[in-house]
């Protein structure tokens, strides 16, 4: 018996993990400062209570099975334990796949909506999996039995027989009226209505064509797919200036200046991640690209110019144009950690290219708005 | 009527049954094994014989065409002379096309292991084997025919008219999709170049969907279905409304393969509305299937077979559902080239095909060996751990594809593109691993088939041909008193519904291929785009040989960030010298449509030897024996030549000048890695290779440029 008041105490926590929830929808994700609470962390907190709660269900269920068994002896209970054994365990095997995603993501997908609702996915089906526990708990321990004796109610919607009614079924016991008389190979066929649903849904999906077809070729009143993307980028580069307006981001190759410490860090970051495969690992240059700590460039040297290369590329000679990948800001930052390794010996760096650039610090403003050319 | 005796041969029903599950176990191990070499790259082993590019196509032909086709003909032998109250016409027939139809996945398997490919998803053999094909469906064709103009019974079942239509149209799309030229015993060209191509191949490689996976199967629900569940058909009426309606609308869709592409617009437009209206003609074969059971569900709650019918045909509706709303261009912008279409492909292949056949087989050896299956506990477990197969499959893809086209399409507010694509690889990578755990959770089902069927063949006795008796067909129809169905008319003249069934499937490809190849418009001409050098074509080959666009589309859809992330979108213009074209259907890898003039030579050069040393966390296949293997230069000029016979502008004569011109611009890519210090023999393969990516979508790049700057 003591089963019964377990269960009990396990529905009352069920509303306080809903409340918990519906709170936690209203509450801005991660306003307070220096202690940073985002709703994933929450959700991810909450999917590991409730975790724990359905291990909690597991072992009662466990012993609730063994309660059931030693009364039936029933070989039917043991699909329905495998049954539910398999939903746990493939409940702990998204959890088990959720959490190493939890680090992945807070690299990846700081701002990514995407992550919350996996998190809703997994807390819904952690919550379904505990109701559908607890359904087998009051199964085995013979609860549920008495209930369904007790109240014969009927249901709000009959859907079975709608069903029956959209489909125009017809008893099976009237079957022999409607035998075809067919028989292949022992193969008998009845001469049921095609379903009424099926053909108002079969006329319906061909107005449907008729239709999409009328829209896109015949009164063009939908873009067909150029038009879409024209449309598309217009929009994007509205909003990207709309952006700009409001951020301190709009440098270019002619109003960049060398960054301070944080912003040459910032720039270390990107070049490790993304350029060392052709500029090596301390920029010494490697197969592919030139060594970037010597003092001869292909592309000049100055802040402007390497801000230009990166910018821009040099796509004959292997190197991409990065303006798609980086914002002017990165970029700054990487021109500036590039030009902050300047002068660095670096033992096994590559052979001089390019011409000899000498650093013109008060001139450069001038003479690189003509370089830029 | 006086009766006549005559015997139903189990010999061929149970030998391409065999043949079936042979070929399924192989083609399902192909399938694993693939499916963790994108999740571990090594392996590839580092063998040419056994990468992804090569091991993919195995694995879809033979589970197409080996596992899938063994069951279609498994059905056919063992239902039709049932059906029709006679032997199979010959059997001398049966045995050719049965030695034939192995013979051909045997030698399927070899070249495709060796590189001989046509570079066409699903149509990947060679021209020889294409033939065999061609002569192997003729020898069927007329077997199944002269066993039905020989009937003792005078209407077809559904089921058989499944079986003709299938038969009539998979003849059809063969050979339209398999116009080639041939340049050398195993290398040949496609007739048709770039948007034409891309037509054809979809036309063929949905309704190879249609009319191989889907349709035979159908026939084969028809008879298997009401066997097991001693219950008659549902409707009759719905048989005939979805079958014609089937086969009609089927055709059409295959240009939804193609939605956002450089295909032109209204030909995207008639795929998406007719797969629209595809579907309630699909589904109506699932409720004339799970309708059938009305009655018959408590039985399906203990019998292992129907269990498997039941999840199959359900499958099938559900991939039914699924392709139509993929047709859509919204959701299309999402699936295309992502994991969902091989989630998509999956719910059908395994639940629908795979499950149909196992079902089949349960219930069909027992027969065919006179005895009690050896195990029903455990075929209800092949069917739960199939099921459980099935779905750790779909889920991961499903999450994964939706998961990579966020991170694809992500901006930054700035206007940059947030995720690289080795970003995206990164975060799929453990969902390919689930995925294969899924598949590998299914091959294990297989594996307990194989005993409990084995098993069951050791407890029985083979019971080689089965006695049965009919009164002959009279000479003259004689009309029932009770009003038969229209329909009743065709279903007495095979012949007739040959030839409507080919009239029906007819229309779509002619109403959609013809304009493409004749109106000019549809393929605006671009002048910047030239033939390829003897070296770049050499290069396209090695390309195709190795299977690249099994992992690399070249076909850039007008999105703001596939423009951003690979360049210019595609155009049509460009790919009118592309014998095959090169599109691809799934970017497990990055575009490559402009992929020419992105990185230096001496880039491709490391890269193919060593993928994550230019690329770090790349899942790619490294191709040593690329630097090892030379060029067939011997090729050069038999190919220049078919690829003039098939319009390609090479100057008349220009043979004589190709291979100098082959050897010079090899000579000068050698040159160019040895300036970055890359010894080279500028008559390797790799060379070829380099100078055709070097070399792809750059020919419109001018224009590409003025906008830039």
């Amino acid at each position: 018996m003591h089963i019964n008041k377990y269960i009990k105490k396990l529905f009352l926590l069920l509303p306080l993990v809903f409340a918990g929830q519906v709170l936690l929808a209203n509450t801005p994700a991660g306003a307070k400062p220096g202690f940073e609470i985002t709703t994933n962390l929450i959700l991810s907190i909450f999917s590991v209570v409730l975790l724990a709660i359905i291990i909690l269900l597991a072992v009662t269920l466990k012993s609730a099975f063994k309660v059931y068994k030693e009364k039936m002896k029933s070989s039917q209970a043991l699909k329905s334990l495998f049954i539910a054994g398999l939903s746990l365990l493939s409940i702990h095997a998204l959890q088990a796949q959720a959490n190493p995603e939890d680090a992945v993501k807070a690299v990846v997908y700081q701002e990514a909506e995407i992550t919350k609702y996996i998190l809703y996915i997994i807390l819904l089906v952690e919550v379904v999996v505990i109701f559908y526990m607890v359904k087998m708990i009051k199964f085995f321990t013979g609860i549920e039995k008495v209930e369904t004796e007790k109240a014969v109610r009927k249901p709000l919607v009959n859907w079975g027989n709608i069903w029956y009614r959209m489909n125009k079924f017809r008893p099976i016991e009237e079957e022999a009226d409607i035998d075809t008389g067919h028989s292949y190979d022992g193969i008998r066929e009845l001469n049921n209505i095609t379903p009424p649903w099926f053909v108002a849904g079969f006329a319906l999906s061909i107005l449907f064509g008729i239709g999409y077809m009328w829209r896109y070729h015949v009164s063009e009143s939908a873009p067909l797919q150029i038009e879409e993307y024209n449309r598309e980028v217009a929009e994007a580069k509205l909003k990207i200036e709309e952006y700009l307006k409001t951020q301190a981001n709009n440098v270019d190759e002619n109003t960049v200046t060398m960054l301070d410490d944080a912003g040459i860090a910032a720039g270390k970051a990107l070049f490790t991640a993304n350029c060392v495969a052709c500029h090596g690992d301390q920029a010494q240059g490697a197969g592919v690209g030139p060594n970037l700590t010597d003092e001869f460039w292909l592309h000049g040297g100055s802040i402007h110019d390497v801000f230009k290369s990166i910018k821009y590329g040099w796509p004959e000679q292997g190197m991409k144009a990065w303006k798609e990948d980086f914002s002017p800001t990165q970029i700054a930052q990487l021109a500036s950690f590039i030009r902050s390794q300047h002068g660095k010996q670096i033992p096994g760096a590559k052979e001089p290219q390019g011409d000899k650039y000498v650093e013109e610090e008060s001139a450069a403003a001038v003479t690189d708005s003509t370089k830029t050319e | 009527m006086e009766l006549q005796k005559f015997q139903y041969d189990n010999k061929l029903p149970k030998m391409f049954a065999v043949a079936c599950i042979f070929w399924g176990v192989i083609g399902m191990l192909a399938g694993v094994l693939a499916a963790f070499q994108l999740a571990f790259p090594i392996l590839n082993f580092n063998t040419e014989f056994t990468t992804f590019g090569r091991v993919r196509p195995i694995h879809t032909n033979a589970v197409i065409f080996a596992f899938v086709g063994n069951g279609i003909f498994t059905a056919v032998y063992y239902s039709i002379p049932r059906l029709l109250k006679t032997p199979m016409w010959s059997n001398l027939l049966g045995k050719i096309h049965f030695w034939g139809w192995q013979l051909i996945i045997v030698a399927a398997a070899l070249t495709l292991a060796l590189g001989f490919t046509s570079g066409k998803e699903y149509a990947e053999l060679e021209w020889p084997i294409d033939i065999a094909i061609t002569l192997i469906w003729v020898v069927f064709g007329i077997n199944m025919f002269g066993t039905i103009l020989t009937r003792r019974e005078r209407h077809l079942y559904v089921a058989i008219w499944f079986f003709i239509g299938s038969w009539v149209t998979v003849a059809l799309l063969h050979i339209v999709n398999s116009f080639e030229i041939p340049v050398s015993f195993m290398k040949s060209y496609s007739w048709y170049a770039g948007v034409q191509d891309a037509l054809v191949q979809w036309w063929y490689g949905h309704n190879a969907v249609a009319f191989f996976l889907t349709t035979p199967y159908l026939g084969m629900m028809y008879y298997f279905l009401p066997k097991a569940a001693n219950r008659p058909i549902y409707s009759y009426k719905l048989s005939i409304v979805h079958f014609w309606s089937l086969i009609f609308l089927y055709i059409w869709a295959g240009p939804h393969h193609l939605l956002y592409t450089a295909l032109p617009d209204w030909a995207q437009s008639l795929g998406t509305v007719f797969s629209i209206m595809l579907l309630l003609p699909s589904w109506g074969g699932m409720l004339n299937g799970l309708f059938t059971l009305r009655g018959a569900w408590d039985k399906v709650r203990v019998d292992p077979i129907l269990k498997f019918f039941v999840v199959a045909v359900t499958c099938y509706g559900m991939s039914t559902f699924e392709g139509p709303m993929m047709s859509l261009k919204n959701v299309n912008a999402i699936s295309h080239y992502s994991d969902w279409t091989v989630a998509h492909v999956h719910i059908g292949a395994l639940g629908w095909n795979g499950f149909m056949t196992f079902g089949m087989l349960y219930w069909l050896f027992p027969k065919m060996y006179n005895t009690k299956l050896y195990s029903t506990k455990l075929a209800a477990k092949h069917f739960w751990i199939g099921t459980l197969g099935i779905v750790l499959y779909a889920v991961p893809m499903y999450w994964a594809a939706f998961r990579s086209y966020f991170m694809m399409k992500a901006f930054t507010p700035e206007g940059q593109l947030q995720y690289q694509f080795m970003d995206v690889v990164q975060t799929i990578v453990p969902f390919y691993i689930l995925r294969a755990i899924g598949g590998t959770l299914f091959l294990i089902g297989v594996v307990m088939m194989v005993w409990n069927l084995y098993k069951t063949a050791k407890q029985g006795a083979f019971v080689a041909t089965e006695q049965a008796e009919a009164p002959a067909l009279p000479k003259q129809y004689e009309k029932p008193a009770k009003k038969m169905h229209w329909h009743s008319v065709i279903e007495r003249r095979p012949v007739t519904l040959l030839v409507l069934s080919l009239i029906v499937v007819g229309i779509g490809g002619l109403v959609e291929m013809v304009p493409t190849f004749l109106v000019k418009t549809n393929i605006p001409t671009i002048k910047s785009v030239k033939p390829y050098t003897p070296l770049e074509l050499q290069g396209r080959d090695i390309y195709i040989s190795e299977g690249c666009y099994n992992c690399h589309s070249q076909m850039i859809r007008p999105f703001r960030y596939e423009v951003a992330r690979y360049g210019e979108y595609s155009k049509a213009g460009e790919f009118v010298y592309d014998h095959p074209f090169q599109w691809g259907s799934k970017r497990t890898g990055p575009d490559l449509a402009r992929i020419g003039g992105k990185y230096p030579d001496s880039w491709h050069f490391n890269h193919m030897l060593e993928p994550t040393s230019m690329a770090p966390g790349s899942i790619m296949p490294k191709y040593p024996w690329l630097f090892e293997k030379e060029i067939p230069v011997g090729t050069t000029n038999s190919k220049i030549h078919a690829m003039r016979k098939m319009g390609v502008p090479y100057a008349d004569g220009y043979e004589a000048k190709a291979v100098d011109d082959l050897k010079a611009q090899a000579g000068e890519i050698a040159t160019r890695l040895k300036k970055e210090k890359i010894e080279i023999d500028s008559n390797k393969q790799i060379i070829a290779l380099i100078a055709y990516l070097q070399r792809v979508g750059k020919d419109i790049k001018v224009s590409d440029k003025v906008e830039t700057e």
